[in-house]
């Protein structure tokens, strides 16, 4: 009787388990209803130079509030808000709040606003507040084929959805779009993203100044004003960060999205401690002595060797005092190859600072038989986003 | 025990299944693919090719349709239906006719066609939203986040399906400078041939008819759908014109409700709505209580409702009640009742869903005083017929009209 018993419990465990699971997969209105308090459009007011939105800035997202102070904190792109010490976030009722840029990441393009002044909504019921906050979810464990679905203010900048920007019935009318597809694709290079498009290269470049490996491909519709905007998967959790449209080629539905991870690391570093410690050893092994992105581009098409070569060592560094020299090759790293230096670049940015790496270094033809230590250091912030 | 044993995973099975209910695109095409027609113009143009101006040719355009009534009427776009020197509609199961131009409203894109079934042909009407809201749940008959279906003749290929999801609703103006409240703007893709498509719910019924797609097509995926009540309105006003049995003439317009004045725009340029600044409310010594409240009248226009009635330029409207008078008995009921206009969309929105003879009670501030007025809403000016063989030449100029897209 007793094992009986048992069984039947553990059965019910079993279904209400499987009854939870299959709860949390939204539909696309329940998601929509449930993120849209926590979705915000943001305009760089330009303090630091021009954004790439240019007038219209992008999107961006809530993902805490502190009621006491009246502080929310929110994510976007480096290139929507990130040159602008001072932005404004508009939500989906209209209301405008001041934020300021907390910290700015141009490597992984990712910005961290403060906006001040949010209404003490805590003791409210959910449909009445006004300010809800997104919930982060894990971007290590989207399938791909999984729902994206987009949020955010496209096409609001100058000449865009055939409006009359004279008539301000037609500014900023775009705002709380939702789109939806699925994330097509895992750890895209954004390198192949910068080959695109000339002027788009250019553009990015000169804010980003960086490359990295490891972009979602999602056939979600992406456009200019949607950057900084939350890609939700089904649980209407935020997997990504939208970043880079596909309609400046003539592709249909190629957009791509920051996993949500990146950001994580970056923006609680910077709330616990004040400020984001990049791991860094000072190695230049990407580009011997970078002048401009159409030079790195290539650079990288044409003349890059299939080994990995230290062009120059930084003064200084973690790579100046463990006796690394230029000119270098480096064979491995902690026992793994390298060929490709963004892929070194990016198990650099992985490491803990204070860790030691072993690097195997050819020197003049030859292997040297001792490995050579590196602690990962902290990078500083007037040293080039193109060194390691 | 094993019965009860059996019962719990019965329950929480069943339980399971019914959260899994999904939404089927299949069930939906089914039941709507015999009601979505191809439409073929076929007009006369001149042939650039060969520089000829002598050398006419026949020009087809190829666009989407669907079977509004049994009796053969079908709605399409409105966008140069009437140039075509023979209109051909086929249907998915192989049926063609020629059909007969009806009607069209250029400004809310409404075109209405007409064929004549065989007697073994039975046509299949849309189901169609016809309501502005829905009164069960008090709530618009769509949501953002629904998933929504296009049917048309994308790129030239006939029927072809499409879904996404309500992207947004939006008090929008439509393509031709018109206002429409709670426009929906979809993630459907939308293609050349796609001119008036339908989009349909998860049940099957038409919720809106595409009007534009966003930044002229250079945006992904971001189209923009006149919602179906309006639609319907207009298609039903075109059909009884046409059905009466007086001849076609000029009188026979669609209605276009027109106060006719413009609000003054405020120093705040693009940024939003238009709100008045602070500064003029200093400067006209609006009373502390009414701060937030009120739009200044920068122009009325000369012939226009609001003029007949007495509003001036530099008068500030405070609040507004519209009321329906009988024809019959005289009685007043009131339709909307007395609110505050805290901004011109708010007005905006109550003028372009009024119906005929509707009365709106402004409460106006002049020099200082508070007192009411009386508007009759009127016809929009350059609403004129739209029919065939329609001799209706309106007086307005370009400018004219240029001017009037600010008025409303």
């Amino acid at each position: 009787m007793r094992t009986v018993l048992l069984t039947i419990v553990i059965l019910v465990i079993l279904a209400t388990c499987a009854f939870a699971q299959q709860a949390d997969v939204l539909s696309t209105e329940d998601i929509v209803n449930q993120v849209k308090k926590g979705v915000i459009k943001v305009q760089g007011i330009e303090l630091g130079g021009p954004t790439i939105g240019g007038w219209g800035g992008g999107s961006g997202f809530v993902f805490e509030i502190d009621y006491d102070t009246g502080i929310g904190y929110a994510i976007t792109n480096h290139h929507v808000s990130g040159t602008s010490s001072v932005s404004s976030v508009t939500f989906w009722d209209g209301a405008v709040y001041k934020a300021h840029m907390l910290g700015t990441e141009p490597g992984i393009d990712i910005a961290l606003l403060e906006i001040y002044g949010l209404p003490d909504e805590r003791d409210l019921p959910m449909n009445e507040r006004t300010v809800f906050p997104v919930v982060l979810g894990d971007s290590d464990s989207v399938q791909i084929g999984e729902l994206g679905l987009a949020m955010g203010a496209p096409g609001d900048f100058n000449d865009a959805v055939g409006t009359d920007r004279s008539n301000p019935y037609e500014a900023g009318m775009l705002m709380q779009t939702a789109t939806t597809g699925e994330v097509s694709g895992r750890d895209w290079p954004i390198e192949f993203l910068l080959g695109i498009n000339r002027q788009a290269q250019a553009d990015l470049g000169k804010q980003y100044g960086t490359n990295f490996d490891y972009a979602f491909k999602v056939s979600t519709p992406i456009n200019p004003g949607n950057s900084g905007g939350p890609l939700f998967n089904s649980h209407g959790e935020v997997i990504g960060i939208n970043f880079w449209g596909g309609s400046f080629q003539m592709a249909q539905n190629s957009n791509h999205a920051i996993p949500i991870n990146l950001a994580k690391d970056f923006v609680f570093q910077l709330l616990e401690k004040g400020k984001f410690e990049k791991p860094w050893t000072g190695m230049d092994i990407i580009f011997p002595n970078w002048v401009s992105v159409d030079e790195y581009t290539e650079f990288t098409e044409k003349y890059r060797p299939e080994y990995i070569e230290i062009y120059n060592i930084r003064r200084d560094s973690p790579a100046s005092r463990s006796g690394l020299r230029k000119g270098d090759i480096i064979v491995s790293v902690d026992g793994q190859k390298f060929t490709d230096p963004e892929k070194l670049r990016l198990y650099v940015f992985s490491q803990e600072i204070g860790n030691e790496m072993e690097l195997v270094i050819k020197r003049d033809g030859k292997i040297i038989k001792d490995p050579i230590f590196v602690e990962v250091g902290v990078k500083r912030t007037y040293d080039s986003e193109f060194s390691v | 025990m094993r019965a009860f044993c059996l019962a719990v995973i019965l329950t929480a099975s069943l339980a399971g299944q019914a959260l899994a209910q999904d939404y089927k695109a299949i069930d939906v095409v089914d039941e709507v693919r015999d009601s979505v027609v191809s439409i073929d113009i076929n007009s006369l143009a001149v042939n650039y090719a060969t520089f000829d101006i002598s050398t006419q040719s026949l020009l087809t355009r190829q666009i989407t349709g669907v079977v509004y009534t049994e009796n053969g009427y079908i709605l399409t776009d409105s966008n140069s239906i009437d140039d075509g020197i023979y209109i051909n509609v086929r249907f998915e199961d192989g049926h063609e006719y020629e059909a007969e131009f009806i009607g069209a409203d250029l400004q809310y894109g409404v075109g209405v066609i007409k064929i004549n079934p065989d007697a073994d042909h039975d046509l299949k009407p849309i189901k169609m939203r016809g309501e502005l809201y829905n009164s069960d749940i008090g709530s618009l008959p769509y949501e953002q986040g629904e998933p929504v279906l296009a049917i048309g003749y994308s790129g030239g290929y006939g029927g072809t399906v499409t879904s996404g999801i309500i992207s947004a609703i939006r008090t929008f103006r439509n393509s031709r400078k018109i206002l429409i409240p709670n426009m929906i703007q979809a993630d459907v893709p939308i293609n050349i041939g796609n001119e008036g498509c339908p989009l349909f719910n998860d049940l099957g019924e038409v919720i809106g008819f595409h009007d534009i797609q966003g930044g002229g097509g250079s945006l992904q995926r971001i189209s923009f759908f006149s919602p179906s009540w309006i639609v319907k309105r207009v298609a039903d006003e075109i059909i009884s014109n046409h059905e009466s049995t007086r001849p076609a003439n000029d009188e026979d317009v669609v209605w276009h409700p027109w106060l006719g004045i413009q609000p003054y725009a405020g120093s705040q340029g693009t940024s939003g709505l238009r709100t008045q600044s602070d500064d003029l409310k200093m400067f006209f010594g609006m009373p502390d209580q009414y701060w937030d409240t009120g739009i200044l009248i920068n122009g009325v226009w000369r012939e226009g409702p609001a003029a007949e009635y007495g509003l001036r330029r530099m008068d500030w409207l405070m609040t507004v009640t519209v009321v329906n008078q009988d024809a019959n008995t005289g009685e007043d009921t009131v339709k909307v009742p007395y609110q505050l206009i805290k901004n011109v969309q708010q007005l905006e929105v109550l003028v372009s869903t009024a119906q005929r003879d509707d009365i709106f009670i402004f409460g106006i501030l002049r020099n200082g005083n508070l007192f009411d007025v009386e508007v009759t809403i009127g016809q929009h000016p350059a609403a004129t017929a739209y029919l065939p063989d329609s001799s209706s030449d309106s007086n307005l100029t370009r400018s004219d009209l240029a001017r009037m897209s600010e008025f409303f």
